[in-house]
C-alpha cells in the first residue's frame, strides 16, 4: 500500500464517517416526526439501508461462490468470507433495529411473520456459513463447500424480499414518505453503503494477508497461524 | 415524546455493532500488516508506510502460489 493508496483509504473512511454524521443529523433534526408512528419511525432510515446492504453482501457471497467454482482462485474464497461476515453483521443490525421498532409499533419484540421469520433464517444461514468455514481444515475443501453453501444460502434473499408481497404479513410492504424523509433516507443509504463496502474491503484485505501468512508459514515451517 | 428512547437505542445498537466490527477489523489488519512486514524481513520498529510497501512486495508471490 503506497502513500497515495494510504491517503485514498484514509479519505474513504473520513468520507464514510462524515456521511454517517451528516445522515444522523438529518434523521435527528431535518426529517419530520411521522404523524402516525411518532419518533420511532426514524429507525426506518437506518433499518432499510442496512437491509439493502445486507442483500448486497449476500449477493457478493453468491457471486464469489460462483467465481470460485468457475476459476478456483483463492481470492474469490476470501471475498466470499469477507462478505459473509459483513452479511451477518448487517443482518444482526436489521434484526435488532427491527425488533426495537416492532416493540413500539406492534407492542411486541418478535412475531413469527413471514418477513421476520425469513430474516431470522437468513441470519442463521450466514452464521452457519461462518461455523462451517471454521470447521473445515482443508483449504480447498473449505473453499468448495463454502462456495456451494453460499450459492444455496442466497436462495433465502428473494424469500425475504418477496415475503410481504406474496404472503399476508404484519411487516409494512411500503411506507409513504415526504420529501425531507426521502432526503434523509438517501443520506443513510449512502452512509451505510459506504460503511458496508469499506468493511467488506478491509476484511477482504485481512483475509488476503492471512492467507499469504499461512502459505509462508507452511512453506518455511516458521510462524503460527495468522 | 413517545419512542425517543427506543429510537436512540436502535441507532446506538446498530451503529455500535458496525463501528465495533470496524475497529475489530482494523485491529486485525494492523496485526496482519505487521506479520507481513516481519515476513518480508523488516524490523518491527519501522513505519507503517514501510510495512505497507513490504506487504506489496510480499503479496504477488503468495498470490501466484495460491493459484
Amino acid at each position: 500500500m503506497g502513500g497515495t493508496r494510504r491517503i485514498a483509504v484514509a479519505g474513504y473512511w473520513v468520507l464514510s464517517l462524515a456521511a454517517l454524521a451528516g445522515a444522523a443529523w438529518l434523521a435527528a433534526y431535518y426529517a419530520p416526526v411521522d404523524a402516525d408512528m411518532g419518533v420511532i419511525q426514524k429507525v426506518f432510515y437506518f433499518h432499510l439501508p442496512a437491509a439493502l446492504c445486507m442483500f448486497g453482501a449476500c449477493g457478493l457471497v453468491f457471486v464469489a461462490g460462483v467465481g470460485y467454482l468457475w476459476q478456483r482462485e483463492g481470492w474469490w474464497d476470501d471475498l466470499s468470507h469477507a462478505s459473509a461476515r459483513v452479511a451477518v453483521l448487517l443482518s444482526s443490525v436489521v434484526l435488532l433495529t427491527g425488533m426495537i421498532w416492532g416493540k413500539q409499533a406492534w407492542g411486541t419484540w418478535w412475531t413469527w411473520s413471514p418477513r421476520l421469520t425469513f430474516s431470522l433464517v437468513l441470519w442463521l444461514l450466514y452464521v452457519a456459513y461462518l461455523v462451517l468455514r471454521a470447521s473445515i481444515g482443508s483449504e480447498q475443501k473449505r473453499a468448495v463447500v463454502c462456495a456451494v453453501y453460499g450459492i444455496v444460502a442466497f436462495l433465502d434473499v428473494p424469500l425475504v424480499y418477496l415475503s410481504t408481497k406474496l404472503m399476508p404479513d404484519i411487516h409494512p410492504e411500503s411506507i409513504e414518505l415526504e420529501r425531507p424523509m426521502w432526503v434523509t433516507l438517501g443520506a443513510w443509504m449512502a452512509a451505510v453503503t459506504l460503511l458496508s463496502a469499506g468493511l467488506v474491503a478491509a476484511r477482504y484485505r485481512v483475509a488476503r494477508l492471512e492467507r499469504a501468512h499461512e502459505e509462508w508459514a507452511l512453506r518455511t515451517g516458521m510462524g503460527g497461524p495468522a | 415524546m413517545i419512542g425517543v428512547e427506543y429510537s436512540i437505542a436502535a441507532y446506538a445498537l446498530g451503529l455500535g455493532l458496525m463501528l465495533g466490527y470496524g475497529l475489530r477489523v482494523w485491529w486485525r489488519l494492523r496485526g496482519a500488516l505487521r506479520r507481513a512486514n516481519e515476513r518480508a524481513g523488516g524490523s518491527t520498529g519501522e513505519s507503517q508506510g514501510e510495512a505497507d510497501s513490504d506487504v506489496r512486495r510480499a503479496e504477488p508471490a503468495s498470490a501466484s502460489r495460491a493459484r
